[in-house]
């Protein structure tokens, strides 16, 4: 019973990492059609200038500035490069696997090719007593307990805010968001910069668990992949439990059959799309 | 008969016409077609000849490049013929690399038939299945499905140890002859397999199927309507393509003896289509010359530059900035500035004095008025109750309309009647909320749009929706095979196709453009665009022919011509016209239905509607007090 | 060829095409500061794409698009919209994902001496006030109609345009919406362009009339000229 408490914590604690990570991703998807395939690079980026600044100046400078860093990159990819290729899919897939290609070889240039794990903060390490005498690691429940304000975050922001109003605008008619006097072009920008800025702070906290090594950034995009084909392109709500369902189908597959774990994602994939093929809670 | 003028930048003139048409015409085409020719030949002369002096890892990097370029010819077949951009590719070239990897090393050398075989069932089958979840979605969902179905599989391939060998793959696979060992003996294995594959490529795209495939890359509505089973020709190339990256991964596990998760990753699924793009989309040569570059540069540039990726990400940037057109693109855009072979721009409107040979009109083999067998044949087309709501609008509401046969009906409204609704509904791009939709008797309930057409509907758009960048020839083509067997033959050359270019030439007379018939229809002048919408849907030999705005865009003296062709149809055939121009309505039809807000206003004759004092004030207004 | 003051807005010489199509030959008109002007003629003779042209959705192939003293044409729409030109688009295109309280506060600009906000709007269309906290994708087409008006008149225009309003309402949704237009003109001033096929409505409310015909201007002048004309009834408006 208890072993089964750990499989569906495991699981949450990747979903929820998953979430964060996933929510960036289909949000350029869903305002832009952007497919961000170096989502996964900037993730790694972050986790290695975490693991890096966390070194000297401690936990939560560690993580700002993972997630700033993250930021700033995708605001210079979205000006440089993304700006000129407005809501056209293909160029913006090649593009963006072009930078994931130069992010992931900076990683290799800056910390070489070994993996880099940070250790978590002091305050954050030990277990947490939860109901029924189950000890679980206090970080784990962090990176769950992120997940969940981000998600109201987003949810707030997209449903509540003149800013997330905009972007609502934009995707439901873009010439007539312009017409209306809204700026489309800095509005896809900002949306932009919080993609990345969702990727570098999936980046940061996941720094101490999954780690940072090469080949992270396309094993999260993967990840990202599937939770965003099977919650719905462009759907934070698809995402978040698509996220958890992922993650808890993950971590159960791997501790019960080791050898088949992608499997065990890929067939609830498959059931998933042929019974809704836009995914859980995506538009056609 | 109306000849092409230049353009702008050379002086106008009869006296230049002949030359003119002799530029459009065959001989620029042939001597392109003599070098294209020649260089295939001195290519496979060198590929055969040159490998013996070649040092062993420059023979392995080329055989590498073949292998990819079947992978990437593959891609091209389905991105650049079909339109469907696809990131999956990869993993039938890894399900057939990995297949003959683990059948090979487990059973040995002489398994190789069995290896093969189940190597290229497995990748056709997987293509079948992922075809049948992936084809419908189209555009953007398309690509990521195919991508995430690819990356799955790497997943697959690095976890499932016992099977596929994990992160370190399956290494040692045997040929299948110890004669084959040596590199240079399987070269000519792998060259042969990449001629092989290019030949039925190559026939695949000349065929009428391959030329199915390109009219659905440039309109997917337009082929439904003109009779095309849309889904099932992507489905089929589908498979067509996954069978074909499979040969390249048996090709690849045989010529490198390695199979391992790279072959699935998403760089390979990626370099893929940036050897199409980079190459030149839609040319397969294009991805060949693509293919070579981007192998070359990994084996050699690696070797030099230390972190050489940082420059092939700079390529994938530069491609999706700059490469509209491809290498071969730019040669080909390079070779007719050249030959001063130019693009005349067919400026001149449609020419009121010209005659129209309009025994063409008439179906060929039917006699011109149809026998009434029985008099009590079905209406033509019978609407009843008819209502299509999208959301909360109600765009058509409780519509009944009969036309019987030979009618000619005119469909008039205000903007936002719901007249283009209707003909959507009837040519069954929509499906109505409610209602049914009989021709000659049958329901249309469950029958879609291309077997509409079959049964003899056929219809025009209101905004120009031909194939632009195909030739006028090969629209005509496509519109007369759309109810034709051989649209589905994927191994004869249409120019052989007797019956179909003798219609096509038939239909394009008509109009006057057969001279014209090589030039991309998109720089044919509106008004012949117009033209050619009609003829299109005629080439279907339909029965009952819906005209959206025929009209639409033409110029004053434009429209008589127009209103002459419409007048000089067949008697037999069924025809609804949308129309705004009231001259073309009230000249062309005898009986008219107005609607107004999704709903019949008013059906009857030209003069009684004229006299409907309800239309009148519907169109002019009233203070409704 | 204005009947008061300097013109807001004018157009001189405008060529639109949509690709290769030629829609729009050399139009010519104006609307000055407190009118109400008419565009009028039947369907396809190129009224949206001169209100596209005008708005920036379209820009001009050539000609001059000059607002409040500035040639506008070819800048990009959300420029043109913060400059003071306000779009009541054919179809309305509301978002549909967006509340009524949303589409009248997010758009809303200051400035002006109009003071257009959330709750002078509701003052004049209450059917709006008990929506809103409804998405705009749920609501009936005449309400649409009225929330597409408000959001144009929150950004408080120097210029609104109105596409077309009345089509696909009903009689009773038509005299409302005219009410509201007849309100707007005589005691707020405001400046309206209104391209319509409904004539009899267009006459009741316009000041001055241009009548369009295969992408050119056939006809102008003061609206009661209009209304004897039926020459140009008959050729340009009527069945």
């Amino acid at each position: 019973m208890q072993l089964w408490a750990f499989r569906i914590l495991d699981g949450l604690t990747l979903g929820g990492l998953l979430f964060v990570v996933a929510s960036g991703f289909t949000l350029a998807l869903g305002v832009m059609k952007i497919v961000n395939i170096a989502h996964g690079a900037l993730y790694l980026l972050a986790s290695y200038i975490a693991w890096s600044l966390f070194q000297h100046y401690g936990f939560v400078v560690a993580i700002a500035g993972a997630a700033f860093a993250a930021a700033f990159a995708g605001l210079a990819i979205q000006q440089t490069v993304l700006r000129r290729m407005y809501l056209q899919p293909l160029p913006q897939i090649l593009a963006t696997m072009g930078v994931a290609l130069i992010i992931a070889e900076f990683g290799v240039i800056g910390w070489g090719g070994y993996p880099r794990v940070m250790s978590e903060p002091s305050w954050l390490s030990g277990a947490t007593a939860l109901p029924q005498s189950v000890f679980y690691p206090t970080y784990r429940l962090f990176i769950v307990g992120v997940a969940v304000v981000v998600a109201l975050f987003l949810w707030g922001l997209l449903s509540k805010t003149r800013l997330g109003g905009l972007v609502r605008a934009c995707v439901d008619d873009e010439e007539m968001a312009r017409g209306m006097g809204v700026n489309v072009p800095r509005v896809y920008a900002g949306v932009f910069v919080l993609s990345s800025f969702l990727a570098g702070l999936a980046g940061g906290i996941g720094a101490p668990f999954l780690g940072a090594y090469q080949g992270a950034q396309f094993d999260i995009l993967l990840l990202a992949l599937i939770v965003v084909v099977v919650g719905g392109l462009g759907s934070i709500a698809g995402a978040f439990v698509a996220s958890m369902v992922v993650g808890i189908l993950d971590s159960v597959g791997k501790s019960l059959f080791p050898s088949l774990a992608y499997f065990t994602l890929f067939a609830p994939m498959i059931i998933i799309l042929v019974l809704r093929p836009t995914g859980l809670r995506g538009r056609a | 008969m109306p000849f092409a003028r230049e353009t702008a930048d050379r002086t106008t003139g009869a006296g230049l016409t002949s030359r003119v048409l002799t530029l459009i015409r065959a001989p620029g085409q042939a001597r392109a077609r003599r070098i294209r020719v020649g260089l295939t030949l001195s290519l496979l002369v060198a590929a055969v000849v040159a490998p013996p002096s070649l040092p062993p890892f420059l023979l392995t990097v080329v055989m590498l490049s073949l292998v990819y370029s079947i992978l990437a010819m593959s891609l091209d077949i389905l991105m650049g013929y079909t339109g469907m951009e696809s990131l999956g590719q990869a993993a039938f070239f890894g399900i057939g690399a990995y297949t003959v990897g683990i059948v090979m090393t487990r059973h040995g050398a002489a398994s190789w038939p069995w290896a093969v075989l189940l190597a290229l069932g497995l990748g056709t089958s997987s293509a079948a299945v992922a075809g049948l979840l992936a084809v419908r979605l189209g555009g953007l969902f398309f690509l990521v499905m195919t991508l995430a179905f690819s990356q799955v599989l790497w997943g697959v391939s690095q976890s499932w140890d016992s099977m596929t060998g994990g992160y370190l793959g399956i290494t040692n696979i045997p040929r299948p002859y110890r004669s084959l060992g040596s590199d240079l003996h399987f070269y000519y294995v792998a060259l042969s397999i990449f001629v092989v594959v290019v030949f039925l490529m190559v026939r695949l795209v000349r065929s009428p199927f391959g030329l199915s495939l390109r009219g659905i890359r440039e309109s997917e509505s337009r082929m439904k309507t003109s009779g095309f089973n849309v889904w099932l020709h992507k489905y089929i190339v589908f498979v067509i393509c996954g069978f074909f990256a499979a040969v390249g991964g048996v090709a690849y596990a045989f010529a490198i003896q390695f199979a391992s998760p790279d072959v699935l990753s998403i760089t390979t699924s990626f370099n893929a289509m940036l050897m199409v793009i980079i190459g030149g989309v839609g040319t397969l040569l294009g991805p060949v010359l693509g293919a070579t570059g981007i192998v070359f540069l990994q084996n050699y540039v690696s070797g030099y530059i230390n972190h050489w990726i940082i420059l092939l990400g700079a390529i994938y940037i530069a491609a999706a900035l700059f490469a509209s057109k491809g290498v071969v693109g730019e040669v080909r855009k390079w070779w007719s500035r050249w030959t001063r072979r130019r693009i005349v721009r067919d400026e001149e409107a449609l020419d009121s004095r010209t005659s129209w040979s309009v025994a063409a009109l008439r179906p060929a083999g039917r006699p011109s008025v149809e026998s009434t067998n029985d008099s009590q044949e079905a209406a033509a087309l019978r609407i009843t109750g008819l209502s299509k709501s999208f959301g909360m609008i109600r765009a058509v509401e409780n519509v009944s309309i009969t036309a019987d046969v030979g009618a000619r009906m005119a469909i008039l409204g205000p903007n936002g009647a719901g007249k283009t609704t209707l003909f959507n509904l009837i040519s069954g791009l929509y499906k109505p909320s409610s209602g049914d939709i009989a021709l000659f008797g049958k329901s249309m309930a469950r029958v879609p749009a291309h077997t509409r057409v079959r049964m003899g509907l056929a219809r025009t758009y209101q905004v120009t929706n031909l194939y632009p960048t195909l030739t006028v020839l090969d629209n005509i083509r496509l519109g007369v095979l759309g109810t034709g067997a051989s649209r589905y033959a994927l191994h004869s050359s249409v120019a052989r196709l007797g019956r179909v270019n003798e219609r096509s030439r038939e239909l394009l007379e008509v109009i006057g453009l057969w001279e014209r018939r090589n030039m991309e229809v998109r720089h044919l002048s509106y008004g012949h665009q117009r033209q050619i919408e009609i003829i299109m849907a005629l080439a279907s030999e339909p029965k009952v022919l819906l005209l959206d705005e025929p009209a639409a865009g033409l110029s004053v003296a434009e429209t008589r011509p127009m209103i002459d062709l419409i007048r000089s149809l067949d008697p037999s055939l069924t025809v609804l016209i949308i129309e705004h121009d009231m001259d073309v309505a009230f000249e062309v039809a005898t009986e008219i239905t107005v609607l107004h807000n999704g709903q019949l206003l008013a059906q009857g004759s030209r003069d009684e509607i004229r006299a409907n004092s309800t239309v009148r004030d519907v169109y002019l207004g009233k203070a409704f007090a | 060829m204005s009947v008061s003051g300097t013109p807001v807005l004018e157009l001189r010489g405008v060529h639109t095409y949509y690709g290769e199509s030629h829609i729009l030959h050399g139009v010519d008109l104006s609307v000055s500061s407190g009118q109400v002007v008419a565009l009028l003629g039947r369907n396809g003779v190129g009224k949206t794409t001169t209100v596209r042209s005008i708005v920036g959705f379209t820009p001009p192939r050539s000609g001059k698009v000059v607002f409040k003293g500035k040639d506008i044409a070819g800048l990009p729409a959300q420029r043109i919209a913060r400059m003071g030109i306000s779009l009541v688009p054919q179809g309305r295109r509301v978002f549909g994902s967006l509340t009524v309280r949303e589409h009248l506060k997010i758009f809303g600009a200051n400035g002006g001496t109009n003071g257009w906000d959330l709750d002078r709007v509701v003052s004049i269309f209450p059917r709006l006030g008990d929506r809103l906290k409804q998405r705009a994708g749920g609501l009936s087409g005449g309400e649409q109609q009225m929330l597409a008006i408000g959001r144009a008149l929150i950004t408080n225009p120097d210029l609104l345009v109105m596409d077309e309003i009345t089509e696909g309402l009903s009689p009773v949704m038509v005299e409302a919406t005219v009410n509201v237009i007849r309100n707007l003109k005589e005691t707020e001033g405001q400046t309206i362009l209104l391209v319509e096929q409904n004539l009899p409505m267009a006459l009741g409310l316009a000041d001055y009339v241009y009548v369009m015909n295969k992408g050119a201007i056939v006809f102008e002048g003061l609206a009661e000229k209009l209304e004897s004309a039926h020459d140009v009834h008959a050729l340009y408006l009527g069945v």
